[in-house]
């Protein structure tokens, strides 16, 4: 008995150990093909997906050789996105390993007719992930923009992945990812606002007659709900970063007072301040800009040690912002009547009776209300000059 | 024959306390913006539904409730109500293993088949109900301060992008009786306190036995609220209704300073352990209540046959559908779990009483 009860112990490890060896859902390495940016444009059947798929062996090599691209792209064409993810699999040999996206690029026709439709896949799916950058392609198709590595990066995903992360360096554009698109849609009193990019030319330097091209961050996309609605520039987005507090730095350059000249300030730090006033039908939205910064650049001749000098040009700094920010919430309100900020996320907090009856049309009452900015800037330093380099 | 095995309180405390919280890291009805409010009304609730059963714990300290239900209701009446608690024990087995199955199998394992990971998984914990209470109350000491320090570490780490300003002044978007009527529903939820009414016999300090489910409760309500509250910081209020799974959502966004990501393997082990331990001891409690209830002098021989029946009401039913399993655990679970944490026990309590008075009357006669 103790012998039968050995045996079965034993023949059971060995059937166990056996299950051990790899488990039900592998997937080699030489078997997937990895996936760096999906690229999503209108298509014969509805959908065309574009994806950027990363060759192991090239990359290693790290050469820098841009004839040999360290990557392959792949189209298919679907009537859902998924169904374009899995007709691919018919022209490649490699199962699409989706897990290590960076980002995923909408076209502006696709953006238009609305997304959401083509994010509740990426909700559902097990290898998605909603920290992937979420982009808008302007101008152009998602697929045209994807091929372009202006940098030195030779992957055109961490191209772009590092391009858009230059937001904190310039203010001027967002850096948005797919949960942050969908918290804004699900959300009442907010719209979502969109990292965009756009395929320029590259200025020429130097005697090379090719035709070379580069993306641009700059700028926004500004939705209502879903759809695209249209974009903000370079200074419009900053505006909108310093009613939302997310200027982390950057240059503010306006007119020097009482001359020619201009003063650039780099901006050390930036905070802002919402509030939204309900009164009957009348409704006041209310921003505080708070900056501190360091002159960068003074082309005049003015006396940067006299404190009083800093003090007008602080008032033209403040002034500078105000400017930028008022532009941008009248281009918002008027043209758009999205509200991206989250004015309404404030009235729902602050008002939440008043806001059962407002919550419908809250974008339209917002393109109505009345506007408060108030700005106020320090000049904390004056890098390492006392005068400035003309005399 | 069932308090040979002997646990310690804080075992007990462990094991009751991840087994609500397993539970709670694979599914969560995040119905509206007051979750967080609701959890923590629901520790008002809790000690009312709980205490019939506190109460006749008390009363039979050495016997579980299988063996002092035929001794206040009668024999007969005792062993329908006796085999009912066997039945809620193996469906509240089913239904979790359906639970882990429809999370698990489209999060990490999509091409492995149902029949297989319902079969490891049975396995697994038919090998812990063999072993017995003390060792699934050893495995709950070691590992549950461990599940515990995950959800404290995700919540640490993913701080940097919690938006607390999401949460709205409370009674913004509910009234008192929707906060109440939640809170209500999420102490139905806590069907520990069977389980607790089980293990009784077997605790080696009885001391205060009142004090021992209320840090019970505490433990679940303060887990429960960390991994609340960090779901609605970091997705936001809507978010995490269009989901089965937020918080694994929420997880997957971790990334510090892009350095410290991708850890989401850590509650897939705690999904896994805290399952274990809960399917374990539920399959244990099935085969010890039925044995006391029929007679059974080996409640081991019984586990076999338990794990077959469960199997098979997973593959032949529709438990494992997705749709089916959630509809039970948010909408049905409340309701029968009322009926054995309350209802049972309350009729129990008014004959235990009525028997007494009657009692009390003869003697005087």
């Amino acid at each position: 008995m103790i012998i039968l009860k050995r045996a079965f112990v034993i023949t059971l490890i060995v059937a166990i150990t056996l299950s051990l060896t790899g488990c039900w859902n592998r997937r080699e390495l030489n078997t997937l093909g990895i996936i760096g940016l999906v690229g999503v444009d209108t298509g014969n059947n509805g959908i065309k997906s574009t994806f950027e798929i990363i060759k192991p062996e090239k990359t290693s090599k790290g050469t820098g050789d841009k004839s040999q691209t360290p990557v392959t792209y792949m189209q298919a064409n679907g009537s859902t996105l998924i169904e374009s993810f899995r007709a691919v699999p018919v022209r490649f040999e490699r199962k699409l390993f989706v897990s290590h996206a960076k980002g995923f690029l909408f076209s502006e026709e696709v953006a238009r007719k609305g997304l959401i439709e083509n994010l509740d896949m990426i909700l559902r799916d097990h290898e998605l992930r909603l920290t992937m950058h979420f982009i808008i392609i302007k101008d152009s198709t998602a697929s045209d923009a994807m091929s372009v590595t202006g940098g030195i990066n030779t992957i055109p995903s961490s191209y772009v992945e590092d391009l858009v992360k230059q937001y904190k360096v310039h203010s001027t554009s967002v850096d948005t990812n797919i949960l942050d698109f969908l918290k804004s849609y699900y959300s009442k009193g907010i719209n979502p606002l969109v990292t965009v990019l756009k395929k320029v030319k590259k200025d020429k330097v130097g005697k090379n007659d090719q035709e070379e091209y580069e993306l641009s961050v700059e700028g926004s996309a500004v939705f209502l709900k879903d759809r695209l609605v249209g974009f903000l520039d370079g200074p419009e987005t900053r505006g909108y970063n310093w009613v939302v507090g997310k200027v982390s730095s950057g240059v503010v350059t306006f007119p020097t007072p009482n001359s020619n000249g201009l003063t650039s300030v780099e901006i050390f730090q930036a905070e802002s301040k919402m509030d939204v006033e309900v009164n009957g039908n009348d409704i006041k939205i209310k921003v505080k800009i708070n900056m501190n910064g360091m002159i960068d650049e003074e082309t005049t001749t003015i006396q940067l040690t006299d404190p009083a000098v800093i003090e007008i040009l602080e008032q033209a700094n403040s002034q500078a912002i105000k400017q930028e920010v008022e532009h941008t919430l009248q281009k918002v309100q008027k043209e758009y009547k999205s509200d991206v900020f989250g004015f309404g996320q404030i009235v729902h907090r602050k008002y939440p009776q008043q806001w059962k009856n407002m919550q419908d049309n809250w974008d339209e009452l917002f393109s109505q209300a009345s506007i408060e900015v108030e700005t106020e800037a320090k000049i904390t330093k004056t890098g390492k000059s006392t005068l400035p380099a003309k005399e | 024959m069932t308090h040979l095995e002997k646990i310690s309180p804080i075992q007990v405390i462990l094991l009751l306390s991840i087994s609500r919280i397993s539970i709670v890291l694979l599914w969560f009805k995040f119905s509206n913006q007051d979750v967080w409010i609701t959890e923590l009304v629901s520790l008002f609730y809790i000690p009312i539904l709980c205490a019939p059963l506190l109460f006749l714990s008390k009363q039979f300290a050495n016997l579980t409730i299988t063996e002092y239900l035929p001794i206040i209701t009668g024999k007969l009446f005792g062993k329908i109500l006796g085999t009912l608690y066997v039945v809620f024990f193996l469906f509240i087995a089913t239904i979790d293993l359906s639970l882990f199955d429809n999370i698990l199998k489209p999060i990490n394992f999509p091409e492995t088949p149902d029949y297989a990971i319902i079969f490891l998984a049975l396995i697994s914990c038919a090998y812990g109900a063999y072993k017995g209470l003390e060792c699934i109350a050893r495995s709950a000491q070691i590992f549950t301060p461990q599940i515990l320090a995950i959800v404290v570490l995700y919540a640490l780490l993913q701080i940097q992008d919690m938006d607390f300003s999401v949460f709205l002044p409370i009674f913004a978007d509910s009234t008192f009786f929707e906060i109440n009527s939640l809170a209500f529903t999420n102490a139905a939820r806590i069907n520990e306190i069977i389980l607790f009414a089980m293990l009784v016999p077997s605790i080696n300090k009885k001391g205060n036995m009142n004090m021992i489910f209320y840090w019970v409760a505490i433990i679940i309500s303060a887990f429960s609220l960390i991994i609340i509250v960090s779901t609605l910081a970091g997705l936001g209020l809507d978010v995490p209704k269009k989901t089965f799974d937020p918080y694994y959502i929420f997880i997957k966004q971790i990334s510090v300073y892009d350095f410290i990501t991708r850890i989401e393997f850590l509650i897939v082990a705690a999904w896994n352990i805290g399952m274990f331990l809960k399917i374990s001891l539920t399959i244990y409690l099935a085969t010890i209540s039925f044995a006391q209830v029929w007679g059974v002098k080996k409640r081991k021989v019984l586990i076999i046959p338990t794990i077959i029946l469960v199997f098979i009401i997973e593959l032949k039913t529709d438990i494992l559908k997705s749709v089916i399993a959630f509809k039970i655990m948010e909408y049905y679970i409340p309701f029968i779990n009322l009926f054995f944490i309350f209802g049972i026990p309350v009729i129990a309590l008014a004959v235990y009483f009525l028997k007494k008075t009657s009692k009390a009357k003869n003697e005087i006669l």
